[in-house]
């Protein structure tokens, strides 16, 4: 059994029905949900559309008010303005003022948590580093930025507070591949510092390249709970990795492995992801292109003595 | 008899039922409901709300509209025409309107639009999901817009003030060249010359009357005070009397001590009228009398009270005793819980009498307790175009107003003082030439009570200016005088004795741009109640809605008072069912005087901006008293910080996620 200060969430039978202008029951969104969500980990939030994701979070948030149950975050009622203070929110879409930019957003929402002035001097221009908005974006208008700004900047802001509890709905959205994989590795840097992350998507490779444990929604209710490698493990299939095998070897190996009974046996070569593959024929070009052009004419010269 | 305390506080509570609800809802939202918001509570985090708030509507260039506003003004001004006074009030008020229409509907608009916006465009979600409390999400949101407002009225303020100069000196340099070149006739000269010296943008402070009263001919002792006949003189008496001190089945009856004397018309100029032949018109003195509510308007008419017709006297006058039908005293007696001053006036018939007061004065009898006025009565005049009427003429039918100026502050080192009169006359036309313009002669006298030195005036005003009289400093000094006012031609002078009095003493003069912050400051304290109704409204209307219910809580209460709606069944269906009586007529007449009765209940829960009184003042040239500042900023504090309470608990318990 676990103590409610090893868990950054609990909800008992979190119920939210929405209600028409009469107050008859409309939509039941959320149905008696059940959840702990340990400090430290990495936790994915994954249903279709419609399946109580957001309303969780909401609900979490204090954004809406339950119908049925109670929700704690971090030991104390859910959407108590002192637990705000140690938690940071990034939501589905960037809901910033797009009047302001990238700077003033910070320093705005920093005075919010009374980050003092000196400090928030140092903390907004690291933040702006760490999700990669260069100086010319910090001074530019909101309402000009890219979706993929947009959602670095609205990362930036749920973490302005140095956060215990980070809940990220669909975070990769709108981001280039390189953006979704600094958002996963940032991710897994936050999880290192001890933070506990609820992460909300539906893009379920993100979610299984970051995530401890994973529920599933389905209409309101939840339909399964555990450990990500537990759940995706076929326990009646094998699989051996090994180097260095040519074509004759492999025939050697699957006739082996049919005569120790195996059915459906492939040899076959693994293949990377195709997200691993963008991104290092990416990053390969952008260092060949920021290489020093001085090299080129060394080597023109040595052909031309 | 004992009053135990809570008996007290709750006749209290009850006879203020508007502040009691104020200070309910106050203490109730901020410590019941939100005891641990404002623990919470940080001023840092309320002014970064405050400045998101004010950066988004200058980014939205919010501020771009006065430069349009200004340059409509401009062009009006172009059209404005009449002489000097004409022309700069005319500049003012268009300046001030202008100002405050471009605020108010800005901040409305600001207000109710912000919140709902923000909900729909969900950027609530990041700060609602920070430790910002909704009570610091509702101040900040004020904040910010009172800021944004604030920068609108410094910016027209200082257009304002610009403009006006400009054509102040554009002005006194044509009233100079006029003085110089002779151009200027008799009827406005000294008013020119006034202007001239002290310039056409004036804040004067004044000294005011302690009292106006309009007799029949100038007393010649303490006791020889009348009123004259033919319905064109009243002598009004204040009570201080509420519904509960009357119970169901009481006798009320009005009793008054009449004086009557005949007064002689003598066919040459007299400024003193004898008492003169009274066998020469032989009909008696006759007197009715109305039941005045807090307006002095009639509530219950001389043909109402006692009998239908007017109550002969002897021919010296005597007791008049009438009894008040129970129907007119529910139609006349406030109720307890809103008490105002009400009135019995007395009003003499017959143009050959005067009346006047006998010991016993006058008294309301309820059940054979005698009720006693408030104050010594009033001699006032009949009500006409321009105010109380006072009869002119070059003969003894001329009446007096006598202003009382009592321990007033006056200049204290000049040697000439300033007097400003503004009148309205009905002079009488030449019958064969109605267009031709007439000059009234009107005679000031001062006269000093403490040292007995004496001036008198005679000037030609025009009717409804001000003109400005200078007289030496000794006749005013100390404080303690009185001045005299008759008209010497024929036809009726008329003196506002509300608001602001006819004649009033210059004491001194503020600096006209510290005036227009004083009435800028009002208007701001305007726009401040409009954005605190607007935020409230937008914590649970969409903003359309909100719109339209910022703009009926905001002249609710005015509204009500203009159309009056207490007591009109039974007028509507006189007029438009053509019936009194009946069933049906009852019933549409109750039904209506109902919901009159709940409209006005409704109204006492609303603002009063007729409070906010910010144009008046400057537009006459005085200086906008702190009576005036003080109670805005009652209206904002007593109306606002419960609203703005409200506005807290709604958000507070509002789904911010759509």
């Amino acid at each position: 059994m676990t103590s409610a200060n090893s868990e950054a969430v609990i909800t008992q039978n979190l119920t939210k029905v929405y209600r028409d202008f009469w107050g008859r029951p409309k939509v039941t969104a959320l149905d008696d949900l059940n959840l702990s969500i340990h400090r430290g980990e990495v936790f994915g939030l994954l249903g279709p559309n419609g399946s109580g994701k957001s309303t969780t979070i909401k609900l979490l948030l204090g954004l809406i008010f339950p119908t049925r149950g109670t929700a704690t975050v971090l030991g104390e009622p859910a959407g108590n303005s002192t637990v705000n203070e140690r938690v940071g929110f990034l939501p589905e879409e960037s809901y910033l003022y797009r009047f302001l930019d990238g700077e003033e957003t910070l320093f705005f929402y920093g005075r919010l948590f009374k980050i003092p002035r000196k400090e928030l001097n140092r903390r907004v221009p690291e933040l702006l580093d760490v999700v990669g908005l260069d100086a010319k974006a910090r001074k530019r208008k909101l309402r000009e930025y890219s979706k993929g700004m947009a959602r670095r900047i609205g990362l930036a802001q749920a973490l302005i507070n140095n956060p215990d509890l980070i809940l990220l709905d669909e975070p990769t959205t709108g981001l280039d591949p390189i953006g979704t994989r600094e958002m996963k590795d940032l991710i897994l840097s936050l999880k290192k510092q001890g933070k506990t992350v609820l992460l909300c998507s539906h893009l379920l490779a993100d979610v299984q390249d970051v995530c401890d444990r994973i529920t599933i929604l389905y209409a309101g209710r939840m339909q399964t709970l555990g450990e990500v490698r537990d759940l995706l493990q076929v326990k009646d299939v094998t699989q051996v990795l090994a180097r260095g095998l040519g074509d004759g070897q492999l025939q050697e190996l699957r006739a082996f492995l049919q005569r120790l009974g195996a059915t459906d046996t492939t040899v076959t070569h693994p293949t990377t992801t195709l997200e691993d593959l963008f991104v290092r024929v990416v990053k390969d070009h952008a260092k060949a292109a920021a290489a020093p052009p001085a090299a080129s004419t060394e080597v023109a010269a040595a052909a031309n003595p | 008899m004992f009053v135990s305390p809570a008996a007290a506080i709750l006749a209290f509570l009850g006879l203020n039922a508007e502040w009691s609800v104020c200070l309910a809802i106050v203490v109730g939202g901020l410590l019941v409901v939100g005891g641990a918001d404002v623990i919470r509570f940080s001023l840092k985090r309320v002014m970064a709300i405050a400045s998101v708030c004010f950066r988004q509507s200058i980014r939205r260039r919010v501020l771009w509209i006065t430069p349009l506003v200004m340059l409509g003004v401009i062009i009006v001004s172009q059209f404005q025409r009449g002489d000097p006074q004409d022309a700069i009030r005319q500049t003012i008020t268009s300046c001030l309107f202008a100002s405050g229409l471009l605020v108010l509907l800005v901040m409305i608009v600001l207000a109710s639009t912000n919140l709902p916006k923000e909900i729909e465009n969900r950027v609530i979600y990041t700060v609602a999901t920070k430790p910002a409390t909704r009570l610091e999400i509702v101040l900040g949101k004020v904040i910010g817009f009172a800021c944004v407002s604030f920068w609108m009225l410094l910016i027209m303020g200082v257009f304002t003030l610009g403009f006006l100069n400009l054509r102040e000196w554009r002005l006194r340099q044509a009233i100079a060249a006029d003085l110089e070149a002779g151009a200027v006739d008799e009827i406005s000269r000294s008013t020119l010359q006034y202007y001239q010296q002290a310039g056409l943008l004036h804040a004067r402070q004044m000294s005011r009357p302690a009292r106006i009263d309009l007799l029949a001919h100038r007393p010649r002792g303490a006791d020889d005070l009348w009123v004259p006949g033919g319905g064109n003189g009243l002598i009004v008496a204040e009570f201080a009397i509420t519904a509960d001190q009357v119970p169901a089945g009481s006798q009320v009856e009005v009793e008054i001590d009449v004086r009557a004397k005949r007064i002689y018309m003598p066919p040459v100029a007299d400024t003193q009228p004898s008492d003169g032949p009274a066998a020469m018109l032989p009909s008696p003195p006759r007197v009715g009398f109305e039941l005045l509510d807090e307006q002095n308007m009639a509530v219950v008419n001389m043909f109402q009270v006692g009998q239908p017709q007017p109550i002969e006297l002897p021919e010296v006058g005597g007791v008049v005793r009438r009894r008040i039908e129970p129907q007119f005293l529910e139609l006349w007696l406030p109720r307890a819980e809103n008490p105002r001053p009400v009135y019995v006036s007395l009003i003499g018939g017959g143009p050959q009498h005067a009346y006047g007061l006998g010991r016993g004065g006058f008294h309301l009898i309820v059940d054979g307790r005698r009720i006693a006025p408030v104050g010594p009565p009033r001699y006032a005049g009949r009500s006409g175009r321009f105010g109380e009427q006072l009869r002119g003429g070059s003969g003894g039918e001329a009446g007096v107003a006598l202003f009382q100026f009592r321990d007033q502050p006056v200049p204290a080192e000049a040697e000439q003082v300033t007097f400003e009169l503004r009148v309205g006359l009905e002079p009488e036309r030449d019958e064969s030439d109605p267009d031709a313009e007439v000059a009234t002669r009107i005679v000031l006298e001062i006269v000093n009570r403490s040292n007995d030195q004496a001036a008198t005036v005679e000037l030609y005003p025009e009717s409804n200016r001000s003109s400005f009289i200078q007289v030496p400093a000794g006749v005013v000094r100390g404080g303690d005088f009185d001045v005299w006012l008759r008209m010497a031609a024929d036809g009726y002078v008329g003196l506002r004795t509300r608001g602001y009095p006819p004649l009033m003493l210059v004491r001194a003069s503020q600096n006209f741009a510290f005036n227009l912050l004083k009435s800028l400051s009002v208007l701001w304290m305007l726009s401040i109640l409009i954005t605190i109704i607007g935020v409230c409204a937008s914590t649970f209307l969409s903003w359309p809605i909100a719109i339209v219910l910022t703009v009926m809580v905001l002249i609710g209460r005015w509204a009500t008072d203009q159309i009056d709606v207490s007591d009109t069944g039974r007028s509507f269906v006189a007029d438009f069912l053509g019936a009194e009586s009946g069933a049906q007529a009852r019933a549409i007449s109750e039904t209506i005087d109902r919901l009159g009765e709940v409209m006005t209940t409704a109204a006492r829960f609303m603002p009063d901006i007729s409070r906010f009184g910010a144009i008046a003042e400057l537009q006459s040239g005085l200086a906008v008293s702190s009576q005036t500042l003080l109670e805005a900023l009652g209206v904002t504090v007593l109306f606002g910080a419960p609203v703005l309470v409200l506005a807290y608990v709604f958000l507070k318990y509002k789904e911010v996620a759509p």
